[in-house]
């Protein structure tokens, strides 16, 4: 395959054959090495097939195999003559991240941290089988749910109204109707509302270990040595259940709209088709349930946390992300305003300062964009820059990106005592299972700190502080 | 090994063959209840009957573990032992055996999100009924 290199850290696959647009990928030599390690820069080509894509198929730096998709993918889509693609958002509708002060201090937890997990694993449901801490919810109260989106949790005592300035969306995507999610959806999701999953998913603690900008402290107030809660989950079975029937059924009706498909994955209908619109209905409907469950999660946490310490810990968001959605959006295509479908899949919308969407609090610096790294290193909460207007349609990467995957780090792992390899890291973790810590130590990932320098030096997101973890419950 | 998994980067695949395609099938229910827990200790304490159906058998085969992906999601219950009573391309009816999961009792392992397109094949070969299918964790 062809790389011609556009700028320092952009890369772009020229159109040939089928593809509509040229590709484009944000990497540096190392990454843009791994990258072709798989099949994800083919990816990048056959998302460049679909139709109504206008610019570029793009993938950020933590780009790996996906299906169809890659992940670390972005593409837009023309609303009038394009598709939207349910396996262009993924599995995990509204997969995402929220990142949120403590008021505690690292110091203050010395010897408290073995507890603080215990605490927070035992608060938070988490892998297979880990059934909602708030109990099963009525199909009425689901309604609600998908409907209203964060609103519901903060109504029913789980947060406050300023949580939802702080909420991508301010926590409700509109347009969801519960008739467009499948009775399967909902039985799927009533009883997860509050777990976190397993898989790559987590709850941690973390220290902020470094701030690279005066903002750091004047707009979020962070300091070195603040602790910050960090969670990553999304949909559950509910979002699980709406990809899986729409690729289902998209895959079936590609020809009734002469759409070629590459790979069943990339599964996708015009917008503007009754299916298109049904899809992106039941998609917000998953994006609200998703950030419900994150809200709730949240306070599940807050309540672990003050009962472990004996002291009131409200965490007070500074913001939650979507990294795997579609979204409307409006972006300068060929130098029109254009309505578009920015499909990202693990990838993290980055508005810059000025922003029309970003929360007042924010306005002059950009919209907070939080990467989470592996467990043993660095996550890093950035702001988006003008050039991811310009560029990649207000979006940048969204983690490490694994490089091992799961059965390789179960055959490394074997007879390394984990716990002590993670407390040698400073981190002390508790999982489900032996094989759920292995398949997630930090040697599966790219470094978080390379793929998010990569992005700072394109000039989409800059990095505003760094965390690192010392206290993880995982799936 | 009638089932064999796979790595795929965050994910997982597995490897199906048997000599019908009714034992495909059962494979396939077994090897996924194998990705989710441990089935050792799973005894056919409940049965129930599983229907689905699918445009050939790649799809009827997706559509027959999402069943029981389903099924584990919304009560959790492991169905490692499977029999089938009608199968054809585009339809099947089985007879699924198994208990609900109990994480005292059943080592649990990686909770799956979903059974995708994703170089999904199944098929009658020369050696026999041969099927891959990769799961999204």
């Amino acid at each position: 395959m062809e790389l011609r290199r556009v700028s320092d850290c952009v890369w772009e696959i020229p159109k040939t054959g089928a593809m509509r647009v040229p590709g484009r990928i944000y990497a540096d030599k190392r990454l843009l090495d791994l990258a072709k390690g798989d099949k994800a820069l083919d990816q990048v080509v056959n998302v460049a097939t679909l139709p109504g894509i206008v610019k570029w198929s793009l993938a950020m730096p933590d780009i790996h195999w996906g299906y169809g998709f890659p992940i670390g993918g972005v593409a837009a889509f023309s609303l009038d003559e394009g598709v939207i693609s349910p396996g262009g958002v993924g599995y995990d509708i509204n997969c995402g991240v929220r990142v949120c002060k403590t008021g505690l201090r690292f110091n203050e937890l010395e010897g408290k941290h073995k507890k603080l997990v215990n605490a927070l694993f035992n608060a938070v449901p988490t892998g297979v089988g880990g059934d909602s801490a708030i109990g099963r919810l009525s199909r009425e109260d689901g309604a609600r749910i998908v409907t209203t989106g964060a609103k519901w949790a903060v109504e029913n005592g789980y947060g406050k109204p300023s949580d939802l300035d702080y909420t991508e969306d301010g926590g409700t995507m509109p347009g969801a109707d519960p008739a467009a999610a499948s009775d399967t959806a909902f039985k799927r999701g009533l009883g997860q509302v509050g777990t976190l999953g397993s898989g790559n998913h987590f709850l941690e603690l973390d220290r902020v270990s470094e701030v690279y900008t005066p903002e750091a402290q004047s707009v979020f107030g962070l300091e070195e040595g603040d602790v910050v809660l960090l969670i990553h989950c999304g949909s559950r079975g509910f979002g699980y259940q709406i990809c899986d029937e729409n690729v289902h059924d998209f895959v079936k009706i590609a020809g009734r709209y002469h759409i070629d498909l590459a790979d069943r994955q990339l599964a996708c209908a015009p917008a503007s088709s009754h299916e298109g619109k049904k899809y992106l209905s039941a998609m917000a409907c998953a994006a609200n349930y998703a950030w419900v469950n994150r809200q709730v999660i949240m306070i599940l946490a807050g309540r672990a946390i003050s009962d472990c310490l004996g002291r009131n810990v409200e965490p007070e968001l500074i913001y939650d992300v979507c990294h795997n959605i579609a979204k409307i959006e409006d972006h300068d295509v060929d130098g029109k305003m254009m309505k578009v479908i920015v499909h990202r899949k693990g990838a993290t919308r980055a508005f810059p300062a000025g922003h029309a969407l970003t929360p007042a609090k924010y306005k002059e610096v950009g919209q907070p964009v939080l990467v989470p790294g592996d467990m043993g290193r660095s996550s890093f909460l950035l702001t988006g820059l003008p050039g991811a207007m310009n560029e990649t349609f207000g979006s940048t990467c969204h983690g490490a990106g694994r490089t091992a995957s799961r059965g390789e780090m179960n055959r490394r792992m074997q007879g390394v005592d984990l716990d002590a390899e993670m407390r040698s890291m400073g981190v002390t973790v508790r999982a489900k299972t032996r094989a759920s810590m292995a398949e997630e130590m930090p040697s599966a990932y790219k470094d978080a700190g390379v793929v998010t320098e990569v992005m700072e030096r394109a000039g989409i997101s800059k990095r505003i502080a760094k965390f690192v973890p010392f206290a993880v419950i995982k799936g | 090994m009638p089932y064999v998994f796979f790595d795929h980067t965050g994910d997982i695949g597995v490897e199906l063959s048997a000599s019908t395609a009714e034992g495909l099938f059962a494979t396939a229910a077994l090897a996924f209840a194998e990705a989710v827990s441990d089935t050792k200790n799973v005894e056919p304490r409940v049965t129930r009957t599983i229907r689905a159906s699918g445009d050939g058998w790649p799809d009827l085969l997706n559509r027959f573990i999402t069943e029981l992906l389903v099924i584990f999601d919304e009560d959790r219950l492991l169905f490692p032992f499977v029999a089938i009573h009608e199968l054809d391309e585009r339809s099947v009816v089985a007879t699924a055996g198994g208990e609900r999961y109990d994480e005292a009792r059943h080592e649990g392992r990686t909770e799956l999100k979903a059974v995708t397109y994703h170089g999904l094949k199944a098929e009658k070969t020369a050696e026999g009924w041969r099927a891959t299918v990769v799961f999204d964790v």
